[in-house]
């Protein structure tokens, strides 16, 4: 009674926390929440189901692309020079010929190239300017090409620049000037001109890094790189570029590049081609921020170590997927190299990955050897000397930590070099190619083919090394632009939205003030006018995952039969899902979850077992527009589709687009080599004759690879 | 006339327990000519059960060591086409969490996620029900709300949404053109569940 006012302010505290709506309303908003998040929740599952179909399917063709080139390796070490074979692809190792600077400067010059009065694109004037590379990105977001005398003055210029920069950029930044990071582009221009729109162009007061992989996949590879160059010629000290695994000639011959280039340059596209390898082999390997955030496109190593990387000669790996020749010809010219056979030699030449003793404990992952980690032991002890120094060399030893070491050796000059050689390379394919992972370890990376994988572990004991606090990389999509792994440690950052498909991920850039605290903004560059809706999207990316999906499964038509045969002892032409789930994992090797897969691969089954002939009958991919009588061809055909093109790009030496019957002829023999597969000369007479042929007896490289592409029939989306 | 009556009755008594008798020896015959018995049958559905929270657990085993992050169970559940509550959810991560390690063991995900598919705990919303909580919200029964109408609910009461949760939820459900959420015919599309 005395706490008249106490009571009634209490019971008004009381009705503040009742809520204002009815019980029932209440009810129904529980219920509409929780159907709401299952519905989302299983969205989620099928996202990430077929975000996994398409990661597979990309590491697959990374680790077919890094098996090519390692069996031209193979190539290269074991034919004698008189092989015709060999003859076909020694020109792609001859990357460090003994040409001078001044010879290729005469070569890449640009002055007799007349700008004709009918070009409609942008003019530039030299030196570069912030207007003129602004006007160039005008230019560009209309689609406007840019004339060759100016590509290859930019590209001179820029290589003329990139020759002064060390191999490791350190870069400050301050109260005042914050700097902006930008993870993978993969030629996606809409990405790179959203970034400029959302967080403005380059200048002195915005310094921007950009963590390699510019070009491959998408289509305005040479643009990104262009306006890239262009703002590096402007603001050097303020426009980093670190080189990525895709800035290397031979990976794109299979990803894009190298027909993107020679599409839209026939005449001159040759000469831009080899400036850009140089550029590419002298892009800086690595940023570190106010000495503490090193930022890097792949990754590190349980080996990596920043001064042995800022004392290399990074220009002199032109390719970073094989080591430099000299590393071969200390390796070839001893003696012992018979001894252990041609396997040997193999297993050293595809080592491009740090070998471990820890057991992978990964069973689920597609597991391509590249390499067979055990080493004969019966051999003598001086011969066991000389291994271990060879392992030592390729890397395998685990207790090699810096360059210090070498002069405890007491072999001789030449030898030493080729020693570090070897050491050097392996460091810097690590940095450009490797992966973490969860568990603690560094093991090689035998998904993409190169680097490791590492652990977070690794990522303690090297940042602690260097006195660093973050590890900022790229290399894997990312859903949603941006990752956090290793306790925080390690930031993965990617700029390509829609990277897989339209809807599939988005993109993201990172800002750093000088508390080196990384803010992320994400951004989806749509192409269609407005966003789409969560299932929209989800299945939109869906049913492109499962096209390439079945695409797969078409070229293994073969295999996959005689697979499921081997459950089918009575020829029933059925089996039961498990039983399909497994053998379909055996053939294609992309670590799915095939039974979750099923419901959307298999339309029926009958009391649980699938027709399997039926179903591949019904995979409905349309048969090639050319008559081919041998249909074993075809398949090969089909499932070797990019390393067939990989090659004859290779062999179309003068870049022109088009092959001799012979070379054809040739190709066939080598794709077979590597293969290990017998394919008859009548066979690819007979598919040389369905063919047309240009009035000079040559074969237009895109046109065949169109005639032979597959079209899924049940893609009407 | 009561005779004949009853005499009726018991022969409509008498040819349907013949019926069932019938019935239940055919299913009798059924079981022991296909050596299905009950048994075999519990067997059979069990293991079709724990093979699919198997298949659904793996998808988020990054690892590959029959872990998953604890944080993913809820999506786990929900695709295996259960409804839980957040609070049902808790309960169930209390059971299997490691020792909040922040990780969930196949192993002891797999008997309680089994029991729950079993025993039907979680069962789904019947359409109907759906439908009448948003006429509930939408008292003038219009067939449809406006988006922040709606927003407010998610917002404040029962097990209330993030704003981020809001805002997909806004773009997953608003018609475009009417800015509305016409929530009859979402009910129709977004109830169909493929079968996994």
């Amino acid at each position: 009674m005395g706490c008249g006012m106490g009571k009634s302010s209490l019971q008004e505290k009381k009705c503040s926390r009742v809520s204002i709506y009815s019980v029932p309303a209440i009810r129904a908003a529980l219920l509409i929440q929780r159907w709401y998040r299952q519905y989302v929740a299983r969205l989620e599952m099928r996202r990430r189901c077929t975000w996994n179909i398409f990661q597979s399917i990309e590491y697959a063709g990374e680790q077919d692309q890094i098996k090519l080139y390692s069996f031209f390796g193979f190539l290269m070490d074991h034919f004698t020079p008189a092989s015709s074979e060999r003859n076909l692809i020694s020109h792609i190792f001859h990357e460090n010929e003994i040409c001078r600077d001044t010879e290729w400067e005469r070569y890449f010059c640009y002055k007799d190239i007349e700008v004709p009065d009918s070009y409609t694109g942008p003019h530039l004037t030299f030196p570069m300017t912030f207007c003129g590379v602004s006007k160039l990105v005008e230019a560009f977001k209309h689609k406007q090409q840019l004339h060759a005398r100016y590509v290859l003055q930019i590209l001179g210029e820029t290589w003329r620049l990139l020759r002064i920069l060390p191999n490791i950029n350190y870069v400050s930044v301050s109260q005042t000037k914050e700097i902006t990071i930008c993870g993978d582009l993969h030629g996606q221009l809409e990405d790179l001109l959203l970034i400029f729109y959302k967080n403005g162009l380059p200048s002195s007061e915005k310094p921007y890094i950009f963590n390699g992989d510019f070009v491959d996949r998408g289509k305005s590879s040479l643009e990104i790189l262009l306006i890239l160059f262009g703002f590096l010629l402007v603001y050097p000290n303020d426009l980093h570029l670190n080189r990525g695994n895709h800035e290397d000639h031979i990976v794109n011959l299979r990803y894009g590049f190298t027909k993107e280039i020679l599409g839209k340059y026939r005449v001159h596209g040759k000469k831009i081609l080899k400036l850009l390898q140089k550029i590419f082999s002298w892009l800086p390997l690595a940023t570190v921020i106010n000495d503490k955030v090193l930022v890097v496109h792949g990754g590190i190593s349980n080996s990596t170590d920043l001064c042995v990387v800022s004392r290399v000669d990074r220009h002199r790996y032109v390719s970073v997927l094989r080591p430099p020749k000299t590393v071969h010809q200390t390796l070839n010219g001893n003696k012992n190299e018979d001894d252990n056979g041609p396997a040997e030699g193999r297993r050293r030449v595809r080592s491009l990955t740090n070998h471990s003793s820890t057991l992978p404990q990964r069973n689920n992952l597609p597991r391509r050897s590249l390499q067979n980690p055990s080493i004969s032991h019966q051999l003598s002890s001086s011969v066991e000397d000389e291994l271990k120094r060879r392992r030592r060399l390729a890397g395998f030893d685990q207790t090699y930590k810096n360059g210090n070491e070498l002069d405890s050796d007491s072999d001789p000059d030449f030898a030493e070099a080729s020693k570090a050689n070897g050491h050097d390379w392996k460091q810097i394919v690590n940095l450009l190619w490797s992966d973490p992972m969860p568990q603690n370890g560094c093991i090689s990376n035998e998904v993409r083919g190169g680097g490791c994988y590492w652990g977070p572990d690794v990522t303690e004991e090297v940042l602690g090394r260097h006195n660093l606090q973050l590890l900022i990389r790229s290399h894997e999509c990312k859903q949603d632009g941006y990752e956090f792994c290793h306790n925080r440690r390690v930031l993965t950052i990617f700029s390509a939205s829609n990277y897989y498909e339209v809807g599939s991920n988005r993109g993201a850039y990172i800002r750093m003030g000088a508390d080196l605290v990384p803010h992320l903004i994400q951004y989806q560059a749509s192409r269609t006018c407005r966003e789409l809706t969560l299932r929209q999207s989800v299945g939109w990316t869906e049913r492109s995952a499962l096209r390439a999906l079945r695409e797969q499964l078409f070229v293994h038509k073969s295999d996959l039969i005689r697979a499921y045969q081997e459950f089918d002892p009575h020829q029933t032409g059925k089996i039961s899902m498990r039983h399909w789930a497994s053998a379909t994992e055996s053939v294609l090797k992309l670590g799915l979850p095939w039974r979750v897969l099923r419901s959307q691969l298999v339309s029926r089954t009958h009391y649980g077992m699938v027709d399997y002939q039926q179903w591949i009958k019904e995979l409905s991919i349309t048969e090639p527009k050319l008559e081919v009588s041998d249909t074993s061809i075809l398949e090969t055909m089909y499932k070797n589709h990019s390393n067939l093109e990989t090659i004859f790009r290779i062999i179309d030496t003068d870049h022109s687009g088009l092959i001799s019957l012979e070379e054809f002829r040739q190709t066939w023999k080598l794709l077979s080599s590597h293969l290990k597969m017998e394919i008859s000369d009548k066979a690819i007479a007979d598919l040389a004759h369905s063919i047309d042929f240009n009035k000079d007896g040559s074969i237009d490289i895109n046109e065949f690879m169109e005639a032979f592409r597959l079209v899924d029939l049940s893609a009407h989306s | 006339m009561a005779e004949a009556g009853e005499t009726a009755g018991q022969s409509e008594f008498l040819y349907w327990f013949k019926i069932c008798l019938v019935f239940v020896i055919t299913i009798h015959l059924f079981f022991s000519i296909y050596k299905l018995d009950e048994y075999s049958l519990f067997v059979l559905w069990l293991s079709e059960i724990q093979r699919k929270i198997r298949a659904a657990f793996h998808v988020f085993d990054h690892k590959a060591d029959n872990t998953v992050d604890v944080r993913e169970v809820s999506t786990i559940i929900y695709s295996l086409g259960c409804f839980p509550t957040k609070a049902d959810i808790h309960r169930f991560v209390d059971e299997v969490e490691e020792d909040n390690m922040g990780y969930v063991h196949l192993d002891k995900f797999l008997p309680v996620m089994t029991k729950v598919i079993m025993e039907n705990k979680f069962p789904p919303i019947p359409e109907e029900h759906l439908r009448q909580a948003f006429e509930v919200l939408d008292k003038d029964r219009r067939g449809y709300m406006e988006p922040q109408e709606l927003a407010k609910y998610m917002k404040s009461e029962g097990e209330a949404f993030s704003q981020e949760e809001t805002n997909e939820m806004l773009t997953a459900l608003v018609d475009e053109k009417k800015n509305l959420i016409c929530y009859k015919e979402l009910i129709n599309q977004l109830t169909i569940d493929p079968d996994t």
